[in-house]
Parts: C-alpha cells; sequence; structure tokens
C-alpha cells in the first residue's frame, strides 16, 4: 500500500496531477477509509462551492473606464502630466516607504528607487500589505485628488 | 473564418492607443474579474468599483507589459491587491459585517421553499468563505470560479505551486470544517 494520499487530495480534486499520480491515488482511495473520508470530505467543500452564484451585472463597466482612461490620456496618462507635483509626491511616497520597510521586518518598499519602479511596483502589486500600507494609501490619494481634479 | 485575438495581442494593441482592443480586453475579462472581485469583497458594488479601477490600471500599465507569463494572472494580481487594499481599508474604518451580496440583490418578495433553501446554503458558504484568510480566498476562488490551474494562480499571487497547494488544501479544510451540519 501506497504512503496517505491527504497532502494530494485538493490538487487531485482540482485535476493538478499526472494521470500517473491520479491513478494511484484512486487506487489508493479503494482500500483506505481515512483518505477516503477525507477526500469525501473535501470533495463536499469544492461541491458546495459551486452554491453561490454571482449577481448578473446590470451594466458593463466599459462605459466608466473608458471614460477615465480617455480623460487620463488626454491629461497625459502616467508620469507626463503634473510631473512636478506627481515626483514630489513619488518621492515623498517612496521616502515614507523605505522609513516603513525599514522598520518592518519583510519590507520590500526600499526596492523602489525611482518614479518608474515605485509605478510599476504600485501597479502589478510585489508589495507587502502592512509595511507599504500607509505609502500606499498616500498614493492612491494623490492619485484620487488628480482624477477628480479638471 | 475570424480568429479572437489573443490577450497579448490586444495588449500591445492597447499600448499603441487602439481603444477597440482595450475595449475587446475590457468585455473579456469583465465577467471574470467583476466574480473574482465579488468573491473576494462579498459586496456586488464595491466589486464594481474595483473592476473599473482594475481595468484602468491595466490601460496604465499597457505600455510596460511584456508577455512574460499569462495575461489573466497578470489582470488577477492586480484585482487582488486592489481587493486587499480595500480589505485593509475596511479594518482601518472599522467595517460592521454584513451580507452585502444578498443586501445589494434587493426585492426580497416570497419565494418557493427550494429558493429559499439554496439562498441559505450560499449564504453559509458565502460566510465561510468570508472566515478564510484573504490568501487562502483568493486561490480558492481564483481555481473554483475562474478555472485557473495552480501555475496560473502561482503567477498571480506571486507564490510557488506547492504555496498554491498548501492554500488551497487548507482553504478546503478550513471550508469543510466551517460547513459541517450547515450544508448536506
Amino acid at each position: 500500500m501506497v504512503d496517505h494520499v491527504n497532502d494530494r487530495l485538493a490538487a487531485w480534486l482540482g485535476d493538478e496531477t499526472s494521470p500517473e499520480e491520479a491513478a494511484a491515488i484512486t487506487a489508493h482511495l479503494e482500500d483506505c477509509d481515512a483518505c477516503r473520508h477525507e477526500a469525501d470530505a473535501l470533495r463536499t467543500a469544492w461541491d458546495v462551492l459551486g452554491a453561490v452564484e454571482v449577481p448578473a451585472p446590470q451594466t458593463s463597466v466599459w462605459p466608466a473606464v473608458r471614460a477615465r482612461t480617455t480623460s487620463r490620456s488626454a491629461g497625459g496618462f502616467g508620469f507626463t502630466g503634473h510631473t512636478v507635483w506627481r515626483g514630489a509626491m513619488a518621492t515623498a511616497a517612496v521616502a515614507v516607504g523605505i522609513l516603513l520597510g525599514s522598520l518592518a521586518p519583510g519590507g520590500n518598499l526600499a526596492v523602489a528607487d525611482d518614479n518608474e519602479e515605485f509605478a510599476t511596483w504600485l501597479d502589478a502589486g510585489s508589495w507587502s500589505e502592512d509595511s507599504a500600507g500607509a505609502s500606499v494609501a498616500l498614493w492612491l490619494q494623490v492619485e484620487e485628488e488628480e482624477e477628480a481634479t479638471p | 473564418m475570424a480568429h479572437a485575438l489573443d490577450d497579448d495581442t490586444l495588449m500591445a494593441r492597447v499600448a499603441e492607443g487602439e481603444e477597440t482592443a482595450f475595449r475587446l480586453l475590457v468585455q473579456r475579462w469583465e465577467p471574470g474579474v467583476r466574480a473574482f472581485l465579488i468573491h473576494m469583497l462579498g459586496s456586488v458594488e464595491e466589486a464594481e468599483d474595483l473592476a473599473q479601477d482594475t481595468f484602468v490600471k491595466v490601460f496604465g500599465q499597457a505600455g510596460r507589459y511584456r508577455p512574460e507569463g499569462k495575461f489573466q494572472s497578470w489582470l488577477f494580481r492586480i484585482a487582488g491587491n486592489l481587493a486587499r487594499s480595500r480589505l485593509r481599508r475596511r479594518k482601518l474604518v472599522g467595517w460592521l459585517s454584513f451580507d452585502p451580496v444578498v443586501h445589494d440583490r434587493g426585492g426580497d418578495g416570497p419565494r418557493p421553499d427550494d429558493d429559499l433553501v439554496a439562498d441559505e446554503r450560499a449564504r453559509a458558504v458565502r460566510q465561510a468563505l468570508e472566515k478564510l484568510p484573504e490568501r487562502q480566498r483568493a486561490a480558492v476562488t481564483l481555481h473554483r470560479y475562474q478555472g485557473l490551474k495552480y501555475r496560473e494562480i502561482a503567477e498571480a499571487l506571486d507564490t510557488t505551486l506547492p504555496g498554491v497547494e498548501s492554500l488551497i488544501q487548507r482553504a478546503l479544510a478550513a471550508l469543510r470544517r466551517e460547513l459541517a451540519g450547515k450544508v448536506d
């Protein structure tokens, strides 16, 4: 008999095992009451997740997204508009982030050492939530204020 | 016969300022992003706000986008980070938990017993999902509802394949415990 397969059952349920491993797990479950019980329980959890239906959208987000991106493009999307103001705030945000990152273990904001990298870091999102939260909030506030400005 | 343009091709065209390409991307991915955010936040209204924000950020990053992974992993990473930020803000303002999906739906009139049983089950599952840690919720949601493979989830959550497997295994185990006796 193979070892118990509890730690592979979620992958097996989610079709993330190779055909060979799936066959081995299936064979094991036929002989092992403990693993079969665990598999049944996980399958129940997996199945009941299907009970949650998402309400159908009333409208598409496209008109709003189009309006926001069009207005940004007209004013110079990214760092081309309001360069001085944005640059100053980005620098301040990076400084706050570096300070927080140095205070909090695991902070990774110190790698964002210029505006371009900061924007990539912010948008692609490789930041750790706790240490960088304050600087992210600051930056988002700046962006929101700019969006509200005619 | 027309062939649908793939996401990376569309992103390249978005970077060149082609609005039609951007519209196609939004229309293609809006349902998935919106559903993911509803599952993460439990609120239709907030999910739609953040779906907008997600696509605005996609537009803003189009010039820097590189097709090194799967587009959908990158997209859900942005959406997930926005959801995480919103959840953190809730904590900061002492958000009171309620059941916004039902709240947003509105119009609660008399319904057949079967619907009520289904609603009770759905409510129990939603509440169980809400109790999961954010990363477990994100992983299981992307896998169960969006059909992402472990490798794609790993890219979206910036973790490893074993990390994804662990997140999903623990999420299912927690859901099983939480829902024991509540759903059959």
